[in-house]
């Protein structure tokens, strides 16, 4: 059986470089995306109950994810790939996806892929459907928990407060919830092999013939034209008179002059801090 | 990338080191900026030869290493009491990361990891939990390492596995109630029997995770002279008239078990002596030389965890209107502080790094060790006064860092054993010069 992870590197944390506006990518370090270090975990659990299973970790970053891949191939993965190409910059989640279902075709035959929900840094859980509706598979998002049994993927997925439990055929993909919340470390002998003597296969755009059109800058609809942290500020009033009925008045009083009740209907949060702006 | 090591192995020795010193201008230090994380210091020759700068730089793997045991402490170990650091659970849990077999080959079950790596677990450790930090810094370096170095092939076999999956935690009994310092002054003794086994008799004090331990390298007198009477020997916990005392009330790093051991003619297999009979001397050397490596990047880890801490607070404490970090006193303190800190780390690394060399590094591991416990006992009472009164309650973390450090300076030989080796080193070289 053949198993790959999508994992993304992503910033340990944020911080800002010089000029104060962009990802201080020089210094910050990179890590797995917690959530694709969830599904890859998911996955080598898995590998190790079926016999012959291997697991292939698979990115699309700059040279950087190597080192985030090495990371992967700590925790026990048995194969890395990782995209990395100037051509392939600047994607927006298509321009990701499209690169990502090359790359599973040029790997052949793989049974089930498997990704994280969504990533820290962007966020947009765009990726992993992507990916599946490209390959022509069954998509299962918002997984919590799945085996495999007589070729048939179980699935427990959560979904609106539900937990609807699914079956798919393989070959399929699927998402590991961000709700799993497990922690799990690469052992140190495993980073030192790693580090030492791990190997990351590097492909470019024309190893996976990508179409140059559907790639980079040039294959994403999506413009980025601004990105802007959003500011939050606490208001605090504090009513004390906490026995009159004056005091219900008082609040009713307060969330009218700032807006967040307009005639006795509260306002969504967005309108509510737009006008408190 | 990786394999450098933070100093290029071309250093062949001190000597050539500190000549090239001489030759050398500092074009860049920075760090600091996140107090932790950033070691950038390049030394380039005024000539700037090509491949002959230091570098000073953390590789990749070392660097994935630090992050790997700093998320593994914070998550797992910050949360525990001050004397639940060593649980069952968490003991369990720091064995699946490979903590007991930092240094010991695959083959055995090891991470096989290089001193700096190992220096690098110890600091990440001790930032979170001092008591961990002990933990695994004495059974690696002076439990594992001297049966490693010493150890005949079926000791390795017999021993090494089990101490690198944690099932067996390891300890360094040396010290008596009347031998600290002075090693050649211990009591214990073992009489070979009529098997040529050796029965011992005599009383380990303080001994650093005693109360788990399982493998426990025994000093004992096995003749009459002050060195060559002396031979080590490896007592299982189990053993008959092996037995423990009660857990000691120390005044930090109350999480790790600390205790007196009893032996009342406990009977230790003639297999079970590591090195030679009369060695015992050498062993301990060797394994204190080790052993000082780690205590210098615990002291490290004490000292960083004592400036985060500081930085945090007064970067939020508000008096005269103003963060006390705004305060130029205060600033002060904090400089002090991280430069020490960051003068130390790489003392421990330059010990570590020619000990992976294979050179000489006893001088290198002295001072390592004096100077990072004593910047882990100065960081330490710099950040309880920033704290002011709350530095001084258990509620706030320095207080404790504060009670740890002091015993850093304490053990794995005396500040003041550390300064005599370093001047005698000196002395030595000095003596061995022809100018």
């Amino acid at each position: 059986m053949k198993i790959v992870v999508c994992v993304k590197h992503v910033l340990r944390y944020m911080a800002y470089d010089t000029s104060g506006k962009r990802a201080d990518r020089a210094s910050v370090p990179g890590i797995i995306n917690p959530n694709d270090r969830v599904a890859l975990a998911r996955a080598l659990a898995l590998r190790d109950l079926v016999s012959g299973a291997e697991v292939t970790v698979l990115s699309m970053g700059p040279p950087a994810a190597r080192e985030t891949l090495l990371e992967a191939l700590a925790m026990g993965a048995d194969r890395a790939v990782l995209l990395c190409d100037r051509a392939l910059a600047d994607a927006d989640t298509l321009a990701t996806a499209y690169p990502l279902s090359m790359a599973v075709r040029k790997l052949g035959s793989v049974h089930l892929i498997i990704c994280g929900s969504r990533t820290v840094d962007s966020d947009t859980g765009h990726v992993g459907p992507q990916l599946g509706e490209m390959l022509g598979l069954p998509y299962l998002s918002c997984v919590t928990s799945f085996e495999i049994r007589d070729g048939i993927l179980r699935a427990r997925r959560s979904a609106d407060g539900f937990i609807e439990v699914v079956e798919a055929d393989l070959p399929a993909m699927l998402s590991i919830s961000h709700h799993i919340n497990e922690r799990d470390y690469p052992s140190l002998g495993g980073l030192n092999r790693a580090f030492t003597s791990g190997e990351v296969e590097m492909w470019t755009a024309s190893d996976i013939g990508a179409d140059t059109g559907r790639i980079g800058r040039k294959g994403s609809p999506t413009r980025v034209n601004r990105i802007i942290t959003p500011e939050t500020q606490r208001m605090a009033a504090i009513v004390e008179d906490d026995r009159s009925p004056d005091a219900a008045r008082r609040v009713l009083e307060l969330l009218k002059q700032r807006n967040i009740m307009v005639q006795d209907k509260i306002r969504s949060r967005r309108d509510a801090g737009e006008c408190a702006q | 990338m990786e394999g450098g090591g933070l100093f290029a192995a071309r250093q062949k020795n001190l000597l050539e080191f500190l000549s090239l010193l001489r030759d050398l201008r500092v074009l860049e230090v920075s760090g600091f900026a996140d107090a932790a994380d950033r070691v950038h210091l390049n030394l380039m020759s005024k000539a700037k030869r090509p491949g002959e700068s230091l570098d000073l730089i953390y590789t990749a793997k070392q660097r994935k290493i630090k992050e790997t045991v700093r998320d593994f402490a914070e998550a797992e170990i910050s949360h525990e009491s001050e004397d639940e650091v060593l649980s069952k659970g968490l003991l369990q849990k720091m064995s699946r990361l490979n903590l007991f077999g930092l240094q010991l080959p695959e083959e055995y079950g090891g991470a096989a990891l290089d001193t700096v790596c190992a220096a690098i677990c110890v600091e990440e450790l001790s930032r979170v939990s001092a008591s961990a930090g002990l933990c695994v810094s004495v059974h690696n370096s002076v439990s594992a390492y001297p049966i490693l170095a010493y150890g005949t092939e079926d000791q390795k076999r017999k021993f090494l596995p089990d101490l690198a999956s944690g099932k067996s935690i390891g300890a360094f009994c040396l010290t008596e109630p009347n031998a600290g310092s002075d090693p050649s002054s211990i009591e214990s003794r073992a009489v070979r029997d009529v098997n040529g086994d050796f029965v011992v008799n005599g009383q380990k004090a303080y001994v650093t995770n005693g109360g788990i331990a399982g493998t426990c390298l025994i000093f004992a007198k096995t003749g009459d002279d002050s060195r060559s009477g002396m031979s080590v020997v490896i007592a299982e916990w189990g053993a008959k008239g092996f037995t423990r005392g009660a857990l000691e009330d120390m005044c930090g790093m109350r999480g790790n078990p600390v205790c007196s051991l009893f032996f009342s003619d406990v009977v230790i297999p003639a297999g079970n002596l590591l090195g030679k009979e009369g060695g015992g001397f050498r062993v301990a050397m060797t394994a204190l030389d080790a052993g000082r490596i780690g205590i210098g990047a615990q002291g490290v880890g004490i000292a960083q965890a004592a400036l985060d801490a500081a930085l945090k607070y007064s970067n939020e404490r508000v008096q005269f209107g103003k963060p006390l970090s705004a305060q130029q006193t205060v600033q002060n303190y904090l400089a002090e502080m991280a430069v020490n800190i960051e003068a130390a780390r790489m003392l421990v690394f330059r010990a570590a790094s020619l000990k992976d060399a294979g050179k000489p590094f006893t001088k290198e591991a002295a001072m390592a060790k004096y100077f990072a416990t004593k910047t882990a006992m100065e960081s330490t009472t710099t950040a309880v006064q920033i704290h002011g009164a709350y530095g001084y309650s258990r509620g706030f973390l320095v207080e404790r860092y504060f009670r740890d450090a002091k015993v850093t300076e304490i053990y794995e030989g005396a500040n003041e054993i550390q300064r005599l080796v370093i001047a005698r080193s000196l002395l030595e070289e000095l003596g061995r010069t022809r100018l």
